[in-house]
């Protein structure tokens, strides 16, 4: 039984999130036993070599884990991880790189697998540190921004075009009728001109934010420039950006993975209390419209609220988000079962219990 | 009353040689060793030393890191406590020194698993791969050093150069990845990826690692052969080797007899810091051979500023470095007849 404080339409879904497990006396006996309620039974366990899954024969549910054994293998490197499917030495690899998934799709035996995720690419300004506190630049830069280059060059293709909120259609309810934002330097420099700014803007990058945002924010800043507006890189270490630059620093490149539901994205981004809000974005109606779209039932009402909400994060927030990426991954013409799942990657973390294997 | 001026009222005579300086002449050799060993422990301590204080130095710390994009102030206090991290640098130092004496390297705040056990397992991987390596690669290259001398400015000594030069200066990671593509690849005789498992018999074992050993031999292959060929040609020139030219032995034999063992210092330097290269230095091959050895270790623990592990390593990398450089040293000590024969 769960008694919640306020009413909350997507309880059944947040429920569904990976980070719970059902366990024997509600884990209380010896939560790291790793016995829970799944297709396969953990064999051994060895961090940063592999892990390895026989099945589990009383499995309640007779639909999944078709295999006998399931290996899971650390590969670091992408090219010994491409060498070892092409090689049929494994079955399925994940993270592949862009430039690597239209060279590997024409090798035999293979497959190339690009999943629609949730997961964005974005550039964050923080909405209460000037010059970023003046809406006027930061639409001048989500304007002064190629998102269909970006989508080309730093993702080969594969991802979707994003438009300044933290939602695409893989959410349920998402917004379908607002206009997708287009790179337009006149308009960029009409609003550059117009917020008064003067002088370079500092952005900061690494490519610790997201594979490729080094190139993508040198992209951003010839993209500028033909907007008259000067974006001066400075790049930084990899190791700390997560403590030292993210949430810290009011211009930087930025990655969020996906959340179940609309409600749980904006709550950790966009609340005004979020200690998550990277943004800074700070807007009481904004807040308010969150509690009452998480308990409205009305499916109809929820949608215009999440189309409102949409709308004032887009206009109004320093959330740059020029793409959404697919999830990256291969398997072997032998591995069957595969699913491109809306959830997380690695068919929602799924893939052991849905494949099996052809001879 | 302090004494300031020393007035001595007897005439100072030599004083009397020290007990460690007769030892010293009466045991030239003994001593010299002696004294690389206590360099080494002292080496070791210093290094230690560093070791603590270059990672203190890293930006970023193990809590932040762990926590990633999700860190509250207050889960990164909590996990700051929980592995003491709030505590001093020294008595963190001196609790670590204290404990890795009695060998233990602590638990990995990653994996919660033991540190000292980890390293018994990869350590001993990168001792097998190293030493398949070396077996192959160290009398490979000496002989064809040898084999050089013996042909010098021909033919088979071009050859030997070439192949050997071309091989050093293709990347490590290019070889492999040669390798690859032609041995697992376009051709799949050889295993691949290269991981062995505690369950393997060495036999298995074997097999598995023979494209890193073979990857390792052509890359440590050209630096010993050329060290070797430079070494005793050098001798060459001397004198004696004349004379032994013109008591009209084979020129094998006067290489092998007579010039060798002159030239056995400076190889014996250089096979020690390839071996060491061999055990600590290839990580690269092991990232792209996909095998568990200290090198990777280290790596994945640096990223994650899982400390214990990343000191754990670092002490033993430098002992093997000290180590190796020791043996070196005391065997060009025991290998130089001026030294094994005082007068």
């Amino acid at each position: 039984m769960i008694t919640l404080k306020n009413g909350n339409a997507d309880l059944p879904l947040m429920l569904t999130d990976y980070h719970l497990q059902i366990q024997k006396n509600g884990g209380k006996d010896d939560p790291n036993s790793a016995i829970g309620t799944g297709p396969y039974k953990l064999e051994s366990f060895e961090p940063g070599i592999r892990i390895t899954f026989s099945k589990n024969e009383d499995d309640w549910n007779e639909d999944r884990g078709f295999v006998d054994s399931v290996e899971v293998l650390v590969i670091n490197d992408n090219t010994a991880r491409i060498a070892s499917l092409s090689s049929g030495k494994v079955h399925f690899i994940n993270t592949l790189s862009p430039k690597t998934m239209s060279l590997l799709s024409r090798a035999p035996n293979v497959e190339t697998l690009s999943t629609k995720g949730k997961g964005f690419y974005s550039f964050l300004m923080h909405g209460d540190t000037a010059p970023f506190d003046n809406n006027d630049l930061r639409m001048a830069l989500k304007l002064a921004i190629d998102r269909e280059a970006m989508l080309k060059t730093i993702l080969g293709g594969y991802g979707t075009l994003g438009n300044d909120y933290p939602v695409n259609d893989a959410y349920a309810l998402a917004p379908t009728d607002i206009p997708q934002r287009a790179y337009d330097p006149e308009e960029a420099a009409h609003y550059f001109k117009k917020s008064g700014h003067e002088g370079p803007i500092l952005l900061r990058t690494s490519d610790a934010a997201f594979t490729g945002a080094v190139d993508a924010s040198v992209l951003f800043q010839a993209n500028a420039k033909e907007a008259g507006i000067d974006i001066k890189l400075q790049r930084e270490p990899s190791d700390g950006y997560w403590s030292n630059i993210w949430n810290k620093k009011p211009f930087c490149a930025s990655y969020w993975g996906g959340r179940a539901t609309q409600d749980i994205r904006y709550t950790t981004t966009q609340l005004s209390t979020s200690t998550w809000n990277d943004t800074r974005f700070k807007d009481p109606a904004f807040d308010k419209m969150l509690l009452e779209a998480r308990a409205e039932t009305d499916k109809d009402k929820r949608r215009a609220l999440y189309h409102q909400m949409a709308m004032m994060v887009r206009d109004d927030s320093g959330l740059i988000l020029p793409v959404f990426n697919n999830y990256l991954n291969a398997r072997s013409v032998k591995l069957k079962g595969w699913i491109d799942d809306v959830g997380n990657d690695l068919s929602n973390g799924q893939i052991a219990s849905r494949a099996w294997l052809v001879s | 009353m302090t004494d300031t001026q020393p007035t001595p009222s007897i005439p100072v005579s030599a004083p009397p040689p020290g007990p460690v300086a007769v030892w010293r002449t009466r045991f030239p050799m003994a001593s010299r060793i002696a004294e690389r060993i206590v360099l080494g422990i002292g080496l070791l301590f210093a290094s230690s030393i560093l070791i603590f204080a270059g990672i203190e130095m890293l930006p970023g710390d193990f809590a932040t890191t762990y926590l990633g994009q999700a860190a509250t102030p207050q889960a990164i206090a909590n996990l700051r406590a929980e592995f003491g991290l709030d505590r001093p640098i020294v008595a963190r130092y001196f609790d670590w020194l204290f404990n890795i004496l009695h060998g233990d390297f602590g638990h990995s705040w990653a994996s919660g698993q033991s540190v000292s056990g980890q390293i018994a397992d990869r350590l001993g991987n990168s001792m097998l791969l190293a030493g398949a390596a070396a077996v192959i690669a160290v009398p490979l290259a000496v002989g064809l050093g040898l084999i050089a001398v013996l042909y010098r400015d021909r033919l088979v000594d071009r050859l030997i150069n070439l192949v050997s030069l071309a091989a050093v200066s293709l990347p490590e990671f290019f070889v492999a990845y040669l390798l690859i593509m032609v041995f697992v690849v376009q051709h799949p005789v050889a295993a691949f990826p290269a991981t062995v498992y505690d369950s393997m018999s060495l036999w298995q074992k074997l097999q598995t690692i023979i494209l890193p050993v073979a990857t390792l031999v052509l890359v440590v292959l050209a630096h010993m052969m050329r060290m070797t060929r430079a070494a005793i040609i050098n001798v060459m020139a001397s004198a004696y080797m004349e004379t032994a030219e013109l008591k009209g032995i084979s020129a094998l034999r006067a290489i092998v007899k007579h010039a060798a063992p002159n030239a056995l210092a400076p190889i014996i330097n250089v096979v020690a810091l390839n071996l060491a290269y061999l055990i600590v230095g290839v990580v690269v091959v092991e990232v792209v051979f996909v095998y568990p050895g200290m090198g990777q270790y280290m790596v994945d623990a640096v990223t994650v500023r899982d400390l214990p592990v990343v000191q754990g390593c670092g002490l033993i990398f430098s002992a093997i470095y000290i180590l190796l450089n020791m043996v070196a040293d005391i065997l060009s000590i025991l290998v130089n007849p001026r030294l094994r024969h005082p007068r």
